[in-house]
């Protein structure tokens, strides 16, 4: 791949600043405060009916909360931020079934950038999600895990500095799903993109994650943030054979279930002399 | 352009649906009392409201009323009759589709409103030949509706129920039947509305002032009653539409069911 | 090896029972769908011998007759259309097509207006609902009051009737765009214009299609109906002519052309629908 001199711009972080939503008498979301580091890969994992979705479009602007604020690089949003991308979960819905797999993915460079540097970002974007070769084809030519592929080459050809997926992977079956995974990291580490995902997968929480926003149940609040130690890159046999990726994924099952963990008031080296 | 919107709730729209009309007449009203729209024979809502109801309090027009309808629904059966058979045919066997589909194409797009006079004369007067107009134009949307139904029963249900060792004729009556019912159901919902409208049109011009639109037609030849055109128009018009409210709500109440089907 | 020579022989065979399978088909795709069309001209032709109605019924090939020797003509300088066809058909048609294009454009245009804005389809369904409701027909000596005879109360009652369908499955077709939808479009910021051309209406496209063949086929009745009166020329108003004249092989010719034009209409109407919604027959069919 060409070496191209265009800016990349720095990754962006986040902040959410006591995030509530109430929807009438239905108190959604309680009180979320958690930072999103620059340059990292957040998770947030809930129980369903947790409002994940709710949080994701207040942070991606789509949403008002009811109290709190989103801050994005330190200044509270109004609407969408700039250099935001989204990934949503059905990829049926989101791409456009009437459009070619090159006309979606330069759907949103229509605005601002001029046609010859569209087709380059475009073709730089479908090889780097492994779909080089496709772009005449209509989404719906194409399997799931294809056309969830042409989501995230739409939201790179953006250029985020914050890439926003909601349960991207959660329609595809469990062998795409592992390669999707592993497309992510690798991106995230080329691009340096802050990449913030929202999943109801345990493991793919902790696989993918620098840090793990948990959750509770609705009115949800925070319920742990735990950073996660894994080497990168990952892998998905070695990785999942480490201890502490089965401990992280052991103490994340048990806050979900509501239940607190003795073992992980030690540091997660030392939990090797618990229980499995 | 902003396409997120919050649905409204149910009770919102039907407050929103009466203001929209109520408002909308009253809009109409004023602008025809300050002239700021002229020409003679405009449809003034406080008078047209005026004779229809009067018009509903009227025995006479009552009479004619169900002489619409008896019209429309004997046109409506034997439709439903004649689509839901050949149409299920149609679409359950390959040889009595290619028997019929060349003849379908070619007397389909025929307006039953132009036909209408030739039945007339071959018998003469009475319910009939209006009755027929009416099945002709109905024919088809049930027709269709059923041929589809026949056609695109969900093969894992069958094979379901193979599995289960039910018969072909099991089969028949407990998997294909019931799976092809609600989509001749819609077909008939959308004929039934088709109907009655072609029932009016078909006694206005040629029924010779029997129905409803026997009425309107009588009414039409003095220009100064326009308003009762007006008045029975819009009275057939809310028949229209209750009889819409009417079969929607048969559709949810038989068919309910039919929102978890595969298709 | 011997399993692979024996499924050679085995397809050879089957090619050669199907190359006589395939030809039998053949010969029953085309006559069977024959069948029925002339067993219906037969009955015609009996009815047009019958005793009692037959004056009514004008036999097939005198209708065929004169329907060639009214509406076609050899010479290319009247674009091969006969007198009547010159006289009455294309007039009709014009009607027809500029009351059409009015509701498309209104309709359409409306349609998406008030798709867009839950409040504003809020306000006007019931409008709608009633307006599709009516028997525009009724309303003929109405136009004819307000808008004095000649083309233009026949344009206007054909638009007003035809409006109707076109905008309820506009306003139905924009609503179903979808949240997804949506959502893609705040989040990437899509411009308005995009918005409304690439989004907006290639997704309400297959509704507002169905919509349009309804208003098709309703259209050319309603341009019958409105030549019934106060009419100097179509076809609507050679039914009524030849009907008072006692020319019942005249008044059957005007069916017979009725139900041709509705016919290339159709194929037309298919054509377009075929590229235009090309890929929503993919979406569908992968949705199976």
């Amino acid at each position: 791949m060409t070496e191209h001199k265009t800016e990349r711009s720095a990754p962006a972080s986040l902040e959410l600043e006591g995030i509530s939503k109430v929807y009438g008498t239905n108190r959604a979301i309680d009180d979320i405060s958690a930072k999103v580091p620059a340059g990292e890969v957040t998770v947030i994992v809930g129980p369903s009916g947790a409002g994940k979705t709710t949080l994701l479009r207040i942070i991606s602007g789509l949403d008002t909360p009811t109290t709190g604020r989103v801050l994005f690089d330190g200044s509270a949003i109004k609407g969408v931020p700039d250099g935001l991308a989204m990934v949503f979960q059905d990829y049926s819905r989101s791409l456009f079934p009437w459009m070619r797999v090159e006309d979606n993915v330069a759907f949103p460079l229509r605005r601002g950038v001029e046609k010859g540097e569209r087709r380059r970002r475009v073709l730089e974007a479908l090889q780097a999600v492994g779909l080089e070769g496709k772009e005449r084809l209509y989404p719906w030519q194409m399997s799931g895990g294809m056309q969830q592929r042409v989501a995230i080459a739409r939201a790179l050809a953006c250029q985020p500095r914050l890439l926003v997926m909601d349960e991207p992977y959660a329609s595809v079956d469990a062998q795409t799903r592992a390669e999707l995974e592993d497309l992510l990291l690798t991106i995230q580490a080329r691009l340096n993109v802050t990449v913030l995902v929202v999943t109801h997968d345990i493991d793919e929480s902790v696989y993918l994650a620098d840090n793990i926003i948990v959750m509770s149940k609705a009115p949800s609040t925070v319920a742990e943030v735990i950073q996660v130690g894994l080497a990168r890159p990952r892998d998905q046999i070695a990785t999942k054979e480490e201890s502490e990726f089965v401990h992280v994924r052991a103490h994340v099952l048990r806050l979900l279930r509501g239940e607190s963990d003795p073992a992980m008031t030690s540091a997660p080296e030392e939990s090797l002399e618990v229980g499995a | 352009m902003q396409l997120i919107h919050e649905p409204l709730s149910r009770r919102n729209e039907v407050a929103l649906g009466i203001v929209g009309v109520l408002g909308s007449a009253l809009v109409l009203e004023v602008l025809i009392r300050l002239d700021i729209i002229t020409g003679s024979g405009l449809p003034l809502p406080s008078a047209v409201a005026d004779q229809a109801w009067g018009l509903l309090g009227d025995n006479d027009f009552w009479t004619q009323i169900f002489y619409t309808l008896r019209e429309w629904m004997l046109g409506l059966l034997i439709a439903s009759v004649v689509g839901v058979v050949l149409g299920g045919l149609m679409g359950a066997s390959r040889t009595v589709f290619k028997l019929f589909s060349l003849t379908v194409e070619i007397l389909r797009p025929l307006p039953a409103i132009a036909v209408g006079p030739l039945l007339v004369l071959l018998i003469s007067d009475g319910m009939l030949p209006m009755a027929l107009t009416v099945a002709i134009a109905c024919t088809w949307p049930i027709l269709f509706n059923s041929m589809y139904a026949a056609q695109a029963v969900d093969p894992v249900a069958i094979q379901t129920a193979r599995t289960l060792h039910v018969s072909p004729l099991g089969i028949l009556a407990q998997i294909r039947l019931p799976a092809a019912l609600p989509f001749m159901f819609t077909g008939i919902r959308v004929a039934a509305s088709i109907g009655l409208i072609v029932a009016v049109s078909a006694e206005l011009l040629f029924g010779g002032g029997v129905g409803i639109g026997g009425y309107i037609l009588l009414a039409s030849t003095s220009a100064s009653n326009l308003d009762a055109v007006y008045a029975a128009t819009l009275v057939a018009g809310v028949m229209g539409v209750l009889v819409s409210i009417l079969f929607a709500a048969a559709d949810r109440l038989l068919f309910g069911w039919k929102v978890g089907l595969a298709q | 090896m011997s399993a692979i020579v024996q499924n050679k022989t085995a397809v050879a065979g089957s090619r050669t029972r199907t190359r006589a399978w395939s030809a039998r088909s053949l010969v029953s795709s085309l006559l069977l769908p024959l069948i029925v069309p002339a067993l219906l001209v037969l009955l015609w032709w009996m009815g047009s011998q019958s005793e009692v109605k037959g004056l009514f019924i004008a036999p097939p090939l005198d209708v065929l007759d004169r329907t060639v020797s009214d509406f076609l003509s050899p010479h290319p300088g009247d674009f091969f259309l006969g007198e009547v066809a010159r006289n009455d058909l294309v007039p009709s048609l014009w009607r027809a097509t500029l009351g059409f294009w009015l509701a498309l454009v209104v309709g359409v245009g409306l349609g998406i207006v008030l798709g867009l804005r839950p409040v504003l389809a809020a306000l006007f369904q019931p409008l709608v609902h009633l307006g599709r409701s009516l028997p525009t027909p009724a309303l003929i000596g109405v136009f004819f009051l307000l808008f004095g005879t000649g083309d233009w109360p026949k344009v206007l009652l054909i638009a007003f009737g035809v409006v109707w369908p076109i905008l309820f499955n506009t306003i139905d077709g924009v609503q179903g765009i979808g949240m997804a939808r949506a959502h893609v479009a705040a989040v990437f910021k899509i411009p308005s214009r995009d918005v409304l051309f690439r989004i907006v209406l290639p997704g309400a496209a297959p509704k507002i299609f169905a919509g349009i063949r309804v208003a098709l086929s309703l259209s050319l009745i309603m341009m019958v109906i409105s030549e019934l009166q106060k009419a100097k020329n179509g076809l609507g108003y050679l039914l009524v002519y030849d009907q008072r004249n006692f020319d019942y092989p005249g008044f059957w010719t005007v069916l017979v052309v009725l139900a041709v034009v509705g016919i290339v209409l159709n194929v037309i109407m298919i054509q377009i629908e075929r590229r235009v919604l090309a890929w929503h027959r993919g979406v569908t069919a992968q949705h199976d």
